[in-house]
């Protein structure tokens, strides 16, 4: 009997053992960073930076999410005198564990909000398969996976690892297989959390239907409750043909960037959801029992609103979308068709009433900026001050551009910060007298981070690039470049 | 044989490519600026200027870009991190409707503490056409312009001054220097000594400032409130010799070259720098509602009487005779050019007769479109001839002006450059207590009540003026009525409908223009008028295409379309 059991055990141990080990991202290194997102740890501490490594070439099995201790990597001082060569920082750190979680491929630009108990969630849009809407909550370094794949009518379960959040993570497309295939939110490309708590989610590929017809354009948005984590039927919004690409939550409205689609000759540059449930012209009423809508082309009884900024502004596409700190300035990385390089704006318009029906948002100025303007980040200066707009522009060796809004005109531009960077996360912090920001940058090609301080939010041209964390990627991604000892010239 | 045969091919090949102009293979057409018979042209992306030489003497390629010394490539002249402005001395010879530019060209950045210092020709072999040396300032350059001055020879440019502010946290300063002439100025030499303040502009930042002659600067600055000053200062000392003023803050400001002012026989020369344009900023408002192109007069710092208003004399008051800013819809003014002397094809609502316009101002707005304006007089350059009314009766309706077909109704004479929107003039007969008929009341939908009449009277309504036409009289009232005869009933009306046909001259190009890009997003204009270059034209630089497009005037109708007939795309 007991060498059965003993054979048993064997056997057992054998089929537990035969699933191949996971290939994941080295956890002491970004791959193909994208999304990023800075927390405060405390008075006097750097903070934790989290990072999306995309995975884009699928070198590994997921991409993942790597939670960074700023205190422990060595950073600068904040704010050193300029002169200083940028520290290049290797050692992230980070050992795996707690401080790395998996996610689907493709992650990009996340949105966050921190719980009553200071837990960081942050919610990662994928355009792997399934189109997953991830969450992950962080408590400091330590990130764990929240389920939100309820979109079958009941739990799924945990699945064997607890730290694969894109096996967990909701589709955004479950909908395809049935019926009209509509509605469905391809190609997630960014999220944002409002001060309601409710999750927006971009959706870069408008959806035909029937699928594959080409036919029936419609772009459908998410919107998620942060206290009702699925996504089901009536969490989809059509915001009518074209494309978006990112989103920014206004204290009314949402607004979403119009990315191109091959199939739309001047899509819309910015369209807008009313964040309030009462629809409005343009809007489709629920249906009259509480249940599902019956129709999908009107936004599910929510507002939309097309200022129609592509009549005074000529552009073929938008990408980072910002609303100033006082929300009556919309910024936007305006950028001409694709083989026009060199030619991409940031877009300045003027919201009138950003509580109003019509917010009147008209053109303001346009501000040439370095090709592949992507993410446009806005940091206050104080109530009744102008703000300052990062820009990430990714053309080259990559750029950040410093728009300063009371002076009108670009005030800084650095040089360097990595070839295509991506997406920014600000530190806002004292420096002496001033104020100033400690601003990280991922270069997505490059796998590393740029470290930019702004001693002094008052003299942004003397931002400067004060470090770069991680290691380069590019001995792995590029059969043309020789490195010695996975370090590249 | 064959070999020879092949050789001679190979032969004719290698000439063929020698012949072909090469592709400047433009990254960031931000800005572009000509000098002589060549426009510098920003390739921003690449940290370069290209160089299109306007005057190749042949016909097969009227305009090349310069070659490098490798013949088949397009000369790079290398500058300072992503170059987005460009600018030249500026001298306005007195008696010439053209300006000499050059020799040099600067090229900065309002996000760089550079300029580039640019020798603009080609006159030596080695160090023409390539940076000479850099300026490195105090903190980016968020202004520049530059003065020439009399040349010792007509036919070369003499460099004069050199302007330009920088920004910083709380002020503005503003420098100006005099360099060697080119030949001496040694390649990468210090010249940061030569530098000299002018003044500090304490709490706002210049944002834009152009050379006047005699050794004045036009600027505009922009404080963090969005409010601003334009002035005109001294070059030198930094004083202030006359505010501008604009109706508000400006964000761009330019001048013109010397134009002659025909007008009905009266003949009136208008020196270089007599008037200074500029753009208002619609950040003032926050839309282009309030923005627009106007001018003002340099020496008295007042705005511009209009052509029209100017010829009524002082009995008008002077507020009528204010040439109006000159206004451009929904979109955006991204730059403009001036031109003296222009022949030109009258479109229609210009007089026919006339071949020349004094000056013309080319403008490109940031929905896609190009403008033209009567410079000179401070109008709109039409294509139609004021506004037009239609009005409806019990008995039908006719338009004003045509055959009403026998329907009874008030004649309708409008003024052109009033009713700037669409609006419905009401005309009803009041019924009075006893059931009789009393006066007829005149309402507007945009002005509410306007006035009372009755049969057989004229009814006025005075109106304002957006734009004063060639034969603007403010004292000549917006609509004039001259009802029938015979009287309305009780409650009857007459209604009119008023629709402003302002049709200015606006060009879009066809979006295809250039193999590659979209010529959908205009920039840089330079308008070109004398005859050095052949037919007159005006560039446009298209940032969306990076290529610059050649329009000459001779092709110049309104058209929602300007297709590739006549135009030429140099990329």
């Amino acid at each position: 009997m007991r060498h059965v059991l003993f054979l048993l055990a064997v056997c057992l141990a054998a089929t537990t053992c035969s699933g191949k080990k996971k290939n994941l991202p080295p956890p002491e290194r970004f791959y193909f960073p994208s999304g990023i997102h800075h927390a405060d740890k405390g008075p006097g501490s750097e903070g934790v930076l989290y990072v999306v490594n995309a995975n884009f070439d699928r070198r590994y099995d997921t991409g993942t999410m790597t939670a960074v201790d700023l205190d422990a990597v060595g950073l600068p001082p904040f704010g050193q005198p300029a002169g200083s060569a940028p520290v290049s920082i290797m050692n992230l750190a980070v050992d795996g564990g707690p401080m790395v979680v998996e996610l689907a491929n493709f992650g990009g630009d996340l949105g966050t909000t921190t719980l009553p108990d200071g837990t960081v969630r942050m919610f990662v849009p994928s355009r792997a398969e399934g189109q997953k809407l991830m969450v992950v909550d962080a408590r400091g370094t330590n990130l764990s996976c929240v389920q939100t794949l309820w979109a079958d009518g009941g739990s799924r379960g945990m699945p064997l690892d607890e730290r694969d959040c894109g096996e967990v993570g909701a589709s955004l497309v479950e909908y395809e297989r049935f019926g009209t295939g509509i509605p469905r939110a391809d190609s997630p490309l960014s999220a944002t959390v409002d001060s309601d708590g409710v999750v927006w989610v971009t959706s870069g590929k408008q959806s035909d239907t029937p699928r594959f017809s080409l036919m029936g354009f419609n772009d459908f948005i998410v919107r998620m409750r942060g206290d009702d984590l699925r996504v089901g039927f009536d969490n989809f919004i059509g915001l009518g043909v074209g494309s978006t690409h990112a989103v920014a939550a206004g204290r009314r409205w949402v607004y979403f960037s119009g990315r191109f689609p091959t199939s739309v000759v001047n899509p819309p540059l910015v369209r807008l959801v009313d964040r309030l449930l009462s629809p409005r012209d343009g809007g489709t009423e629920p249906a009259a029992d509480g249940g599902a809508p019956t129709a999908l082309d009107g936004g599910f009884g929510f507002a939309i609103f097309n200022p129609v900024l592509e009549r005074e502004i000529n552009l073929a596409e938008a990408r980072g979308i910002a609303l100033s700190s006082d929300e009556h300035r919309l910024y936007l990385a305006g950028r001409q068709s694709t083989g026009a390089m060199g030619s991409d704006l940031l877009v300045v318009a003027k919201i009138a009433n950003p509580l109003a029906d019509d917010p009147g948002i008209t053109l303001l100025r346009t501000v040439p900026v370095p090709a592949e303007p992507l993410m446009v980040k806005v940091v206050p200066r104080g109530v009744g001050r102008g703000d300052l707009v990062f820009i990430a522009c990714g053309f080259g060796f990559g750029s950040l551009v410093i728009y300063d809004d009371e002076r009108g005109d670009r005030a800084a531009q650095l040089d360097g910060v990595g070839p295509q960077a991506s997406s920014i996360a600000v530190d806002v912090r004292q420096n002496g007298a001033f104020t100033g920001a400690r601003v990280y940058v991922t270069a997505f090609t490059d796998g590393r981070v740029s470290v930019i301080d702004v001693p002094n939010l008052d003299q942004p041209e003397d931002a400067r690039i004060v470090a770069s964390l991680g290691v380069s990627q590019v001995c792995l991604t590029r059969r043309d470049v020789i490195c010695d000892g996975g370090v590249p010239p | 044989m064959k070999r020879l045969a092949a050789l001679l091919a190979l032969g004719l090949v290698a000439c063929q490519q020698a012949a072909t102009s090469p592709s400047a293979q433009i990254v960031g057409l931000r800005d572009m600026v000509r000098v002589g018979e060549f426009l510098f042209i920003t390739s921003a992306e690449r940290d370069e200027l290209r160089v299109l030489d306007l005057v190749t003497g042949d016909t097969a390629s009227p305009r090349r870009f310069v070659r490098a010394p490798n013949p088949i490539q397009a000369l790079s002249i290398p500058v300072i991190r992503r170059p987005t402005v460009v600018t030249a001395d500026v001298y306005y010879p007195p008696g010439s409707k053209t300006e000499l530019a050059g020799p040099y060209v600067y090229a900065t950045d309002p996000a760089v503490a550079q300029i580039s210092i640019v020798w603009a020709e080609n006159s030596d072999k080695v160090r023409g056409y390539t940076e000479l040396t850099r300026l490195n300032t105090i903190g980016p350059v968020s202004a520049i312009a530059a003065a020439g001055r009399a040349p010792a020879d007509p036919a070369r440019p003499e460099h004069g001054t050199l302007y330009f502010a920088t920004s910083g946290e709380t002020s503005s300063t503003l420098f100006r220097v005099v360099l060697p002439q080119p030949a001496d100025l040694k390649t990468g030499q210090r010249i940061e000594p030569l530098v000299a303040p002018i003044a500090t502009r304490a709490g706002e930042t210049v944002i834009d400032m152009v050379a006047l002659p005699n050794d004045r600067l036009a600027i505009t600055t922009r404080k963090a409130s969005g409010a601003g000053v334009a002035e005109v200062i001294d070059g030198t000392t930094g004083r202030t010799i006359v505010p501008l003023q604009f109706p508000g803050p400006v964000r761009m400001l330019y001048t013109h070259p010397e134009f002659d002012l025909d007008d009905r026989g009266f003949l009136e020369t208008f020196a270089a720098g007599t008037r200074v344009y500029g753009v208002l900023d619609e950040a003032a408002c926050g839309s282009s509602a309030c923005g627009g192109l106007v001018a003002v007069d340099a020496a008295t710092g007042q705005r511009s009487l209009s052509r029209a208003g100017e010829r009524l004399g002082p009995s008008v008051p002077l507020a009528q005779r204010i040439a109006p800013v000159l206004t451009f819809g929904d979109s955006l003014v991204q730059s403009v050019s001036f031109a003296s002397n222009m022949p030109i094809v009258p479109p229609a609502g210009e007089p026919q007769d006339e071949v020349e316009l004094s000056m013309i101002a080319v403008v490109s707005l940031s929905n896609g479109r190009v403008t033209l304006v009567r410079a000179a007089e401070l109008r709109p350059l039409l294509t139609t001839t004021g506004p037009l009314a239609v009005v409806a009766t019990d008995a039908g309706f006719y338009v004003a002006g045509e055959n009403d077909a026998g329907i009874v109704g008030p004649e309708v004479s409008l003024r052109n450059g009033t009713f700037p929107a669409d609006d419905v003039v009401t005309v009803r007969a009041e019924a009075l207590p006893d059931g009789g008929t009393g006066a007829y009341v005149v309402t507007s939908a945009l002005s509410g009540d306007i006035g009372r009449t009755g049969p057989d009277q004229q009814f006025t309504f005075a109106g304002s003026y957006y734009f004063h036409s060639g034969d603007y009289d403010p004292r000549v009232p917006a609509l004039t009525l001259s009802m029938p005869k015979q009287a309305m009933a009780p409650g009857e009306q007459y209604q009119i409908s008023i629709s402003p046909n302002y049709l200015p001259l606006e060009l879009t190009l066809s979006q295809t223009l250039c193999a590659a890009g979209f010529t959908s997003l205009p920039g840089t204009m330079v308008a070109v008028s004398d005859r050095a270059i052949g037919t007159p034209v005006y560039f446009v630089g298209y940032p969306s295409a990076n290529a610059v497009v050649e329009v000459p005037y001779s092709v110049v109708r309104r058209a929602s379309l300007l297709e590739a007939g006549g135009l030429l795309c140099w990329r």
